[in-house]
């Protein structure tokens, strides 16, 4: 990075900053066309051209309230775009509504608009919004009391329509208030399930009048996340019908390959797709930056966070407005401090470089983002707090330092920058993880291919039973009352057994199921983890302070005894484990290497859903056993090994789901190596097919494990390799399924993410670090994967008619599970 | 692994605190679990149902909402309670009515609850509620409602015990009815708890609540103020200092229950009940339920006897100070004064009570002041900035307040500027030593123009005569 310190010029016309964004894409693309071929092997492999959109315009629905109408007409709007009308009118035939438009198409009012129209013609009407964060919800209020100010000077009246938010910051006193008179409640889905679904006879008022549920960013309930709120929503419909409301849902989404299958997943209802968008959309360049690689037999590339920097540089430099996101709080902090460095700012002017993260007070988060839209700050590093809908007006352009993890979030990111007219560009600067390296060299499988599916399973056992004990307090079950896809009379009676309910009544009549716990249940349901247990981790450095906490199923990887654990750029080490009482004791240390851990896990399967496929691929149920057995310690920038430790610590069991491929022996005994090597092989397709993945599902890294069994362990000697590649949580979150349904899929990126990558024997970006697989592992993975996808039916492969499941239906498999959840420092 | 299984599995291994809590007498054998005998008609419920009324001394009332147990006890003029005899209960409840009013004064959600001339006196509605938990959400229920009201020279307590959760309405119907007979409603905690519970309770079943316009003296207020601070001297009672009801009728009316049930324990009692409908667990709580409405009454009597004689009722200065807040609250500044004055001459008595003695002072240099009479507010403010071992913040404060009283009123600088200078000398942080040390400042100066005073009116003088 040039240490320049540019100055920034004077605010330039629009004229002006479109030459000043072109010069700074021609610098970057080294004089290229801005719209041309992808060359995947240069470093910068993408530059795109995405064309500007027409606005398309409706007329107002004729059924709308001439108030509203009028409001809007005061403020400029003469018509709505066409999406928006489209949802009105969906809204008015009673329809549930998805709505996925782009960022800054107006996709509130979707929204908004049939609802503050139901409340002008019928002021008892109530609606609750849902957001996944407390933020948004404040974002979202702000807008709402302007288009309530807007509707109350077209009528001359104090129309007061009460829009509260109700959260964990709502003050004691103004609660009562706001049961009884808001008529929009802003709200989260944890307070939703915590605060006010088992209070609902205080919210008689807005359940009996309860009209719309909208549920915005759709998309961030995936996972366990969505698994829950599906669960909350289940509970929310029964307590409307106590009321006798039904209530119409509508959501808006990111765009992502399945919302209707999403919305239906959660709300359980019909719905109807609105995705066509009228706004305008201004020219777009969006470019692919892969860093240069400096050392061509390890796989490294240059540092992405030095090269995000440049690239954020050329557009600062040419006061254009930036946002750069940043995967992590810590190279939030560092970038901000880069640029900073470079941006030097003038004594007595406002800053212009900006950090933005979770953890700031929310004070100072409204500063910057008041700065942003008034065209102070300039430049903006950001987690991805900024990436929902917090409002910070139109910037020129975005910066990704590496890839944000999915296709949607990707888009999402990038429609920070540009709004309706004018040029912008997003710049993606991909790190040399492998999810990363596979998209910057495989452009068209961002901007061709369909995004990623947002998946739910609602009736995950652990997450259903959790549910069913907090609608149970809520309101009784009635001994026909269904619930899911489970029967929840079978659940009623095992937490019978507990003394949880009690059944009333007698034999002879339909009775109820009610609560017989002084407990209290959803305080012991945390919606955003499966588990609510918890470690806290404590600071002995000066006296003892906690400094933070780590859910369950993490803890032993990340907190077992000597683990360096880094909060804030600061290193800590562990300096006791105290698993009874969850705590971890560390203390700061000043080193220059971080530890992963090594996880022994052994998978045994329980029961093939897909018995019947004559397929190499399956999946089904498995109990997974784990345990961590010791700790490498990697060095900071050169990632090199240098040392290990041996670990004694319990080990955690498991129930869930996996998909798994068989490699046939037959095809094993084809392959011209080594035992050893044809190992080294399946380990490294594991590794590279659990990337991939992880791409597919749009999850999480950790939120999938993998588990090899190379076929040596079987006594008989006989057993065929196979790879897990299993729900990383209790009972399963729904990836398994799917993730066998695009095995063909699932391979052929694998065997595109090896064959693509310039390292010689592979690499962490492909089969895994030098050092922990064998020299020929990215040679034999390929052969593999030739064969795999060449035959993947048919001769040589295995049918379940033989009965092999049968007779070895329990098969074991032990193995290294590669570690690769923990974000690598640069 | 059956789904029967894997839902043990998921059930069993959430953690313990989702199991209710049972006592070892309680607890059935291992086998027996919570294993759960529906009745198989719905004569055999009745039969349950009467079986229990018949354990507990009460009766069925069977109504169109469900079926209530209802038990009637009375407690007799005669009859004691701890050492207080019921009769002289319900003389200090009855003759008291300018206490009362005071009390409505106080807290005004219990405006209306004491007679006033003209109007009929309401009769007193003493409620308790025994729950199925703590957590007033929509699952929390009221399985026992404790009602207690005077019927002539008596005590008459009635409970209405929910045979089976599905008979809640029936409860809610019985209380509504016995809430119209009565025009005040009497608890302890029942602002924060009875009430809203009871409420959220008619709110679940969409009824309307029938107590929402009843004036309500929560009891645990009033008794706040008279008796947090009693001494500790009654023994090493970890709880001695708490305000609850099951310690100030030990210290109040002398009760010491044998063999109460503890209130945590009492939930799963019910849930017992309820799953095998043997009712002798539950005669425990009932009883105790009782001695709390009861305990209720006699505190209530207590409070109402001290606040209407005056604080030479009492020969404890806590409590004299508890008793004055309450007259201030209650807006009678002149019975505060009164009670301030017995509670400084009781702990000057005792000479081990220097906060309550200082915290007496103060208060009664405050109520003075309020009242425009700045000397006798100095009066207290000088006692208490010479008062021995007495907390330096309230030195510190009577020597402020003394300051600006010499300042502004009787107009000696020189006495000012020393209490001020004191009060520099000790440790001020904040605003304190910045208000100190600005008034000094003033001070200092208004001492020098009083000085140059004497020039300045000679100058005046010579140029008058110069003309």
């Amino acid at each position: 990075m040039a240490s320049d310190k540019a100055t920034l010029p004077v605010r330039r016309s629009l004229e002006h900053k479109q030459l000043a964004l072109q010069s700074a894409l021609q610098v970057l693309a080294s004089g290229s066309e801005l719209d041309r071929a992808d060359t995947p092997d240069e470093v910068v492999t993408a530059v795109r051209r995405l064309p500007a959109v027409e606005a398309a315009y409706a007329p107002f629905p004729a059924g709308i309230d001439p108030r509203l109408r009028a409001a809007f007409e005061a403020r400029g709007v003469q018509q709505l775009y066409t999406h928006q009308a489209e949802a009105f009118d969906l809204v008015a035939q009673g329809k549930q509504v998805v709505v996925t438009t782009p960022t800054a198409s107006g996709k509130t009012l979707c929204y908004n608009l049939p609802v503050l129209d139901r409340i002008l013609k019928n002021p008892a009407t109530r609606a609750l919004y849902l957001f996944p964060t407390k933020a948004l919800a404040q974002d979202q209020m702000a807008e709402l009391h302007e288009l309530v100010g807007a509707i109350g000077k077209v009528t001359g009246e104090e129309h007061e329509i009460g829009v509260h938010t109700y959260d964990g910051d709502t003050p004691q006193d103004a609660r009562r208030t706001i049961r009884s008179k808001a008529q929009i409640v802003l709200s989260n889905p944890d307070m939703l399930h915590s605060g006010i679904l088992p209070h609902h006879p205080r919210w008689a008022k807005l359940f009996e009048n309860l009209q719309f549920i909208v549920i915005d960013e759709l998309h961030a309930y995936r996972g366990v996340f969505g698994s829950h709120l599906a669960n909350v929503l289940r509970r929310l419909q029964r307590i409307c019908r106590h009321y006798g409301s039904n209530p119409q849902f509508i959501c808006s989404s990111a765009t992502i390959a399945n919302p209707l299958e999403l919305a239906e997943g959660l709300a359980e209802r019909p719905f109807s797709l609105v995705s066509r968008s009228g706004a305008p959309r201004g020219e777009k360049f969006f470019v692919f930056v892969n860093p240069p690689v400096v050392n061509r037999e390890l796989g490294i590339r240059r540092s992405y966070v030095a090269e995000s920097r440049r690239v954020a540089g050329e557009f600062l430099r040419r006061n254009l407005q930036v946002i750069v996101f940043a995967q992590s709080r810590l190279t939030t902090e560092i970038l901000t401090t880069y640029l900073k460095e470079d941006f030097e700012d003038v004594p007595g002017m406002p800053e212009r470089i900006r950090g933005y993260r979770g953890g700031y007070l929310p004070l100072r988060r409204r500063e910057i983002e008041k700065g942003l839209r008034a065209g102070e700050v300039r430049g903006v590093v950001s987690t991805n707090a900024l990436e929902l809908g917090i409002d910070i007006g139109a910037l020129d352009v975005c910066v990704m330092a590496g890839y944000p993890g999915t296709i949607a979030s990707t888009w999402q990111r990038a429609g920070r920058a540009g709004r309706r007219t004018g040029q912008s560009a997003a710049v993606m600067v991909s790190s040399s993880a492998p999810i990363d390296q596979f998209v910057v060299r495989h452009p068209s499988y961002f901007f061709d291919a369909s995004p990623e599916h947002a998946l739910v399973n609602p009736d995950n056992l652990h997450i259903l039973v959790d549910h069913v004990k907090c609608a149970a307090f809520e309101l009784p079950f009635t001994t026909d009352e269904t619930y899911g896809q489970v029967n929840v009379q079978e659940v009623l009676g095992v937490l019978q057994e507990s003394g949880l309910v009690h059944r009333s009544g007698h034999e002879d009549e339909a009775g109820q199921w009610h609560w017989t716990s002084e407990s209290y249940p959803a305080n012991a349901v945390s919606l955003r983890s499966i588990s609510s247990d918890n470690f806290v981790i404590t600071d002995h450095t000066n006296g003892a302070k906690v400094i933070g906490e780590t859910d369950f199923t993490s803890a032993l990887s990340t907190l077992h005894p000597k683990a360096i654990y880094m909060v804030e750029g600061k290193i800590f080490q562990v300096e006791e484990l105290d698993f009874v009482g969850r705590k971890a004791h560390v203390k700061e240390v000043d080193c220059d290497y971080y530890t992963t851990a090594i996880t022994y896990t052994k998978v045994t399967i329980l029961d093939r859903f897909a018995a019947d496929s004559p397929n190499v691929a399956l999946h089904g149920e498995v109990h997974v056993v784990s345990r961590v057995v010791g700790f490498k310690k990697i060095k900071f920038h050169t990632n090199e090994n240098v040392g290990s430790g041996e670990l004694d610590l319990p080990e955690q069991q498991m129930h869930t789901t996996s998909y798994w491929l068989e490699i046939p022996l037959a095809v094993m005994n084809t392959l011209p190596y080594a035992t050893d090597d044809r190992r080294d092989g399946v380990v490294g397709l594991a590794f590279a097919m659990k990337q991939v993945a992880q791409l597919l599902l749009m999850c999480d890294a950790r939120d999938i494990g993998l588990s090899v069994n190379t076929g040596e362990q079987d006594q008989a000697g006989t057993d065929w390799p196979r790879i897990f590649i299993y729900d990383a949580y209790p009972g399963g979150i729904g990836f398994s399924a799917p993730l066998w349904g695009m095995q063909r899929e699932l391979l052929s990126k694998a065997s595109a993410l090896i064959a693509g990558c310039d390292c010689e024997t592979g690499c962490p970006t492909c089969v895994g670090p030098v050092g922990e697989t064998g020299p020929l592992a990215k040679t034999v993975a390929l052969r593999l994967l030739e064969h795999l996808l060449g035959r993947s039916e048919g001769d040589g492969l295995r049918s379940e008619g033989d009965g092999f499941s049968r007779r070895q239906g329990v098969a074991t498999a032990e193995a290294v599970a590669l570690q690769t959840d923990d974000e690598v420092p640069f | 692994m059956s789904t029967l299984d894997r839902l043990r599995g998921i059930v069993q291994g959430t953690k313990p605190s989702a199991v209710p809590v049972v006592s070892p007498e309680l607890a059935r054998s291992e086998s027996d679990g919570f294993s759960h005998r529906l009745p198989a008609t719905a004569e055999a419920v009745a039969i349950r149902t009467s079986d229990a009324a018949i354990v507990l001394g009460g009766t069925v009332r069977e109504r169109a909402e469900g079926a209530v147990i209802i038990v009637d006890r009375e407690y007799r003029a005669d009859d004691l309670h701890g050492f207080r005899r019921i009769g002289d209960i319900i003389e200090a409840l009855q003759e008291n009515q300018d206490a009362l009013a005071t009390m409505a004064r106080a807290w005004p959600s219990a405006k209306g609850v004491s007679g006033t001339a003209g109007t009929e006196v309401p009769a007193l509605l003493f409620l308790d509620l025994e729950t199925t938990g703590l957590f007033t959400g929509a699952g929390t229920q009221a399985f026992l409602v404790g009602c207690a009201a005077i019927d002539g020279d008596s005590i008459r307590v009635r409970q209405f015990l929910m045979p089976g959760f599905e008979h809640e309405r029936a409860v809610l119907a019985e209380l509504a009815a016995w809430a119209a007979a009565h025009g005040a409603l009497v608890t302890y905690n029942g602002k924060t708890f009875d009430v809203p519970l009871i409420e959220t309770r008619f709110l679940f079943h969409r009824l309307p609540f029938p107590l929402a316009e009843t004036p309500h003296l929560d009891m645990l207020h009033p008794a706040r103020r008279l008796w947090r601070g009693r001494p500790t001297a009654a023994g090493p009672d970890p709880d001695a200092s708490s305000c609850s009801l099951s310690v100030l009728e030990k210290h109040l009316v002398g009760l010491h229950r044998v063999g109460d049930v503890p209130g945590f324990e009492i939930p799963s009692r019910y849930f017992q009940f309820v799953r095998d409908g043997d009712a002798r667990p539950l005669e425990a709580v009932l009883e105790h339920n009782r001695l709390d409405l009861v305990s209720l009454a006699a505190v209530m009597a207590r409070a109402l006897t001290l606040v209407s004689r005056g604080p030479l009722e009492s020969s404890n200065p806590h409590e004299c100070f508890g008793l004055a807040r309450l007259y201030e609250r209650g807006g009678s500044p002149e019975h505060a004064e009164g009670a301030l004055l017995r509670c400084i001459e009781l702990a000057k008595r005792i000479g081990t009570e220097p906060d309550v003695h200082a915290d007496g002072l103060r208060r009664l240099a405050w109520i003075r002041r309020r009242g425009g009479r700045v000397h006798e507010a100095a009066e207290a403010w000088r006692e208490l900035a010479v008062l021995p071992r007495c907390a330096a913040v309230l030195r510190h404060e009577a020597k402020e307040a003394l300051a600006i009283y010499h300042e502004h009123r009787s107009r000696d600088l020189g006495t000012a500027r020393s209490l001020v200078l004191d009060v520099l000398s000790g440790n001020l942080e904040g605003n304190r030593k910045v208000a100190a040390e600005h008034r000094l400042q003033r001070l200092d100066r208004k001492l020098a123009v009083r000085e140059q005073g004497g020039l300045v009116a000679a100058l005046d003088d010579t140029l008058q005569t110069g003309q």
